[in-house]
Formats: C-alpha cells, sequence, structure tokens
C-alpha cells in the first residue's frame, strides 16, 4: 500500500481534474461515493494495488491527477465486475475504471507496472480495425515485440500444445466484416471531439 | 423449436474450437436452432472497453444490427456462448437504451456503411437458454449416459452474472448447480463459483493470474470435483493452461480437467467424446471419462 499522509498532502491540489471528472458523463460517480470501502472489500486485486478503489475516488476528490492516472489501480481492474454489483450507491465503478483508463493513455500517463496492460488494450484494438476479428496468435505477437519478447518463451509448451490440437490459428485471416468495421471507426473518429 | 440469432464470437474459431464443436453437437437435439449472425465482427470485448468505449459499443452494435435484421415478429433473441461476449453485447443493448446520446453516436457511426441499430435486440447466454428455454423433460429424454460418478463444480465466472443479468443472481447463483444435477452428475461444494479467473492478466500480470486461478482449482480439488465446468472460453483457457503456474505459487498440484458445459451435457447424451474435442483440452479428462457409466 502507498504511503499516507505524508509526501502526498505536499503536493498542491489540482482541482481542474475533479471538476474534469464530474464533467464527464458517469464522473458524477465520485461525488455519490461515500467511502464506505465495500469496492476495495470486494475486489480480487486490492491487495495488488498501490491504491485501493476507494482511495482512488478520495485521490480524484482531493485532486491528485498524477496520482490517480498513474495508479496501477485502474491497470489491475479484471473487469470482473464485483464492486459494480454491490456499491451501495450504484455507481458503475468497472466503466468508471474503464474511462480512467482512457484518461491515462490519452494524457500519456505510463506507470511501468500498467504499461503492459495499456500496450495490450491498443494492440488488441488495433488487431480488430485490422482484422475485423481478434487473431490470438497475431495479438500475442504484437504485444511481447512491444513489451518483453523474451517473456513470450514461457508460452511456447502452451502453444506447442494449442497447435497440436489445431486450435492455433497462424495466419491472419481477415474476416469480411473488416472493411465496415475500419468505414465505422473512422467515421465515428472524424466526430471526434464528440467522445462521450 | 426456438431460433436464435447465434454469435459464436473469436474464441470458438481458435482456442475454444472444443466449445464451438460441443454447442454443434448438442443444439440441435435440444431444440435450439442457432442461425449464424452473417459476417460478424469482434464483440468488441474488454480490452477494447479500455481503449474507448464508444468504439467497442459501435463494434458491439454493428453485430447487433445485423441480427435485427434477423428479427421474426419485431423481435430477435441473440445467443452468446462467451460469457465476455454475452457482457459486452449485453451492456450495449441496456447502456444504449439508457443513455439516448450513446445510441445516436453508435447510429452515426453505423451510418457510413448503411446501418442502423433499432434496439429490437435481447441479448442471452447459451447456458442461459440451455437452461431455461429448453424444457426439463427434454433434456432429460436425451439422457442416455449416468453421470452419477461423476463430481463437476459449476464455474460461473464473472461476466455471465455480472454486471447486468437476467440469469441468475450476481454473487451466489445455483441455477447451473441445479442443472448439472438435472444432467446426472454430483455437484460440488464450490464457494468460488464466481470469482474472477484473472482475464487477460494471464498475459499482463502472470503472477497474479496464477494466484487466481489457483485459488479457483484449489477450491475444485479441496472440494473433491473430477472437473470444473465452464461456460466461458477465456475461463476455459485459463484454468486449462496454467494449472502448473498456479500449483507452484499455492504449493500444490493440480490436475483437473476443465469442460465446457456443453460437453457435459454432450456427455450425458451419449455423444462420443471425440466429437465433442475433450481430449484437445490441455489437462487430460481420462480419469473423468472412466466414472461414466
Amino acid at each position: 500500500m502507498a504511503e499516507v499522509g505524508k509526501a502526498i498532502w505536499r503536493e498542491a491540489p489540482d482541482l481542474g481534474f475533479l471538476k474534469e471528472i464530474l464533467a464527464m458523463p458517469g464522473g458524477e460517480a465520485v461525488a455519490a461515493c461515500i467511502q464506505c470501502g465495500t469496492c476495495s472489500g470486494t475486489c480480487p486485486t486490492a491487495r495488488d494495488m498501490d491504491y485501493t478503489p476507494r482511495q482512488v475516488m478520495a485521490l480524484i476528490r482531493a485532486g491528485y491527477r498524477e496520482r490517480v492516472l498513474n495508479s496501477n489501480m485502474i491497470w489491475l481492474c479484471a473487469s470482473c465486475y464485483s464492486c459494480y454489483v454491490v456499491c451501495p450507491k450504484e455507481i458503475k465503478l468497472t466503466d468508471f475504471f474503464y474511462k480512467l483508463k482512457q484518461m491515462a493513455m490519452r494524457g500519456g500517463f505510463e506507470n511501468p507496472a500498467s504499461k503492459r496492460a495499456e500496450v495490450l488494450a491498443k494492440k488488441f484494438a488495433g488487431n480488430i480495425r485490422w482484422l475485423g476479428r481478434s487473431n490470438e496468435v497475431w495479438l500475442l505477437l504484437k504485444y511481447f515485440l512491444s513489451t518483453n519478447l523474451l517473456a513470450a518463451v514461457k508460452y511456447t509448451g502452451m502453444g506447442l500444445s494449442l497447435f497440436r490440437t489445431g486450435r492455433l490459428e497462424l495466419l491472419p485471416k481477415k474476416s469480411k466484416s473488416a472493411a465496415e468495421v475500419g468505414k465505422i471507426i473512422a467515421r465515428y473518429r472524424e466526430g471526434a471531439g464528440m467522445r462521450l | 423449436m426456438t431460433t436464435y440469432a447465434y454469435y459464436p464470437g473469436c474464441s470458438l474459431d481458435a482456442t475454444a474450437k472444443p466449445y464451438g464443436a460441443s454447442v454443434a453437437a448438442t443444439a440441435p437435439a435440444l431444440g435450439v436452432d442457432l442461425r449464424e449472425i452473417e459476417d460478424w465482427n469482434c464483440c468488441g470485448a474488454t480490452a477494447y472497453m479500455s481503449y474507448d468505449h464508444v468504439e467497442a459499443f459501435s463494434l458491439a452494435s454493428r453485430n447487433l444490427a445485423i441480427a435485427e435484421t434477423m428479427a421474426e415478429n419485431g423481435k430477435v433473441q441473440v445467443a452468446a456462448p462467451c460469457s465476455a461476449c454475452f457482457a459486452v453485447l449485453n451492456n450495449a443493448v441496456h447502456y444504449m437504451a439508457d443513455d439516448p446520446r450513446l445510441r445516436d453516436l453508435v447510429n452515426d457511426g453505423l451510418s457510413a456503411v448503411g446501418r442502423h441499430y433499432e434496439g429490437k435486440v435481447t441479448v442471452r447466454h447459451l447456458l442461459d437458454i440451455y437452461i431455461n428455454d429448453v424444457p426439463e423433460d427434454v433434456t432429460k429424454s436425451k439422457i442416455t449416459k449416468n453421470l452419477e460418478m461423476v463430481r463437476l463444480a459449476p464455474y460461473y465466472g464473472c461476466q455471465i452474472v455480472r454486471p447486468k443479468n437476467e440469469f441468475d443472481h450476481y454473487g451466489m447463483p445455483t441455477k447451473f448447480d441445479d442443472y448439472l444435477k438435472l444432467l446426472g452428475a454430483q455437484v460440488a461444494y464450490y464457494p468460488v463459483k464466481t470469482r474472477c479467473c484473472a482475464g487477460t492478466f494471464i498475459t499482463t500480470q502472470p503472477g497474479i493470474a496464477a494466484r487466481m486461478i489457483g485459488l479457483l482449482l484449489k477450491s475444485a480439488k479441496d472440494n473433491g470435483a473430477d472437473a470444473i465446468v465452464t461456460c466461458c472460453p477465456l475461463c476455459q483457457f485459463n484454468l486449462d493452461n496454467f494449472q502448473k503456474e498456479a500449483g507452484d505459487y499455492w504449493n500444490a498440484e493440480f490436475n483437473i480437467p476443465i469442460l465446457y458445459f456443453t460437453q457435459v451435457v454432450g456427455l450425458a447424451m451419449g455423444i462420443p467424446p471425440g466429437d465433442l474435442e475433450i481430449d484437445n483440452h490441455r489437462v487430460s479428462p481420462d480419469a473423468l471419462l472412466a466414472k461414466i457409466i
């Protein structure tokens, strides 16, 4: 768990950050939070986080932009929705954390612990725009090329087993849907600015 | 015979081929008529949601819009065998119904290819359909094998019961348990039935994933399960392929077959295990198969 009560209070709070969050759809959630900690209690990865989900909500309200967007908490959310369904204030936490991920990515925040999840999200999105569907082999190839190629060695045994049983799609097959997917995304991006 | 717009999802063409094979082997006999959505694309999975949720919902909605062209009497039900696809498609339906701005934005994107999402779709998980739409007596009438020596751990995972579903309780579901009993099997006490399988952490955070996967395997082993039964390709993949890493973390040895529920249905129906591609998993199911009479 991160240090609390010392260095943190020496930073100048950035209340513009709180306003930014409140202005985004779903962002009013931070105002509703009662700091009960039920989210952190149900979270299967809270123990691995520098700040727990409850602490992240508190940090947002106190205006600590860097600490929030650099936090590994947002990248250690596995989308299990455990907190989402138990929040007594019915805050859609998982969706809220998706938005923090997007803010961190766009703002260029790169926590070393979160970098891998960020690379995976970017490569996944790129792959879908390329093929229309997901191809696990090419996703992992691109992911390991951008992170740590040596780490891929550990997966050789599994890869062989998958290959032997015909469960590896080695060639990147372009789905017929790819052309349409590309056009839909391009159209949306032209009108960017109106991001929700 | 009920007709569904079938959304198999990317995994069923690759790592989850056995899931696809066992769906094809069991659905027709149970009167579940699955008609594949033409030229479907990625559902807009969890990893894409982190990147841009509107783009993710746009991907989901292209599939939903095509499904709508298959509607009869103005309604259509989409059947998704993958829990992640189910959650994203289902979220897309609910979020667009709640937020007209999101729906307009998505439809503006779809207009680039002459498509439109109207909101006539209901999204269902295939497990929900097998349990709730297939009458119990039909299921019973197809059972030819005796599974009473087999003890199974029903693993629901996250995204079939969360965030929103009409299927079962978000934390303490029981319908999958009852279904395995209906198929004639014993059901193991399995308190971690809705704990997270670690999802994509198997790639990005292997250490944490080993702990999370191990917890699920350990509970099954401690409660004497012969196999864990899943309804999601990613859960199956993680639990099946990383038993050694999970064992190293928990200082235990795991050798637990991880089956898809459709494979258990097929076994009960007496379909040869080869047709259900049960031997195409990492952990051998032989000990379990020997218990089927």
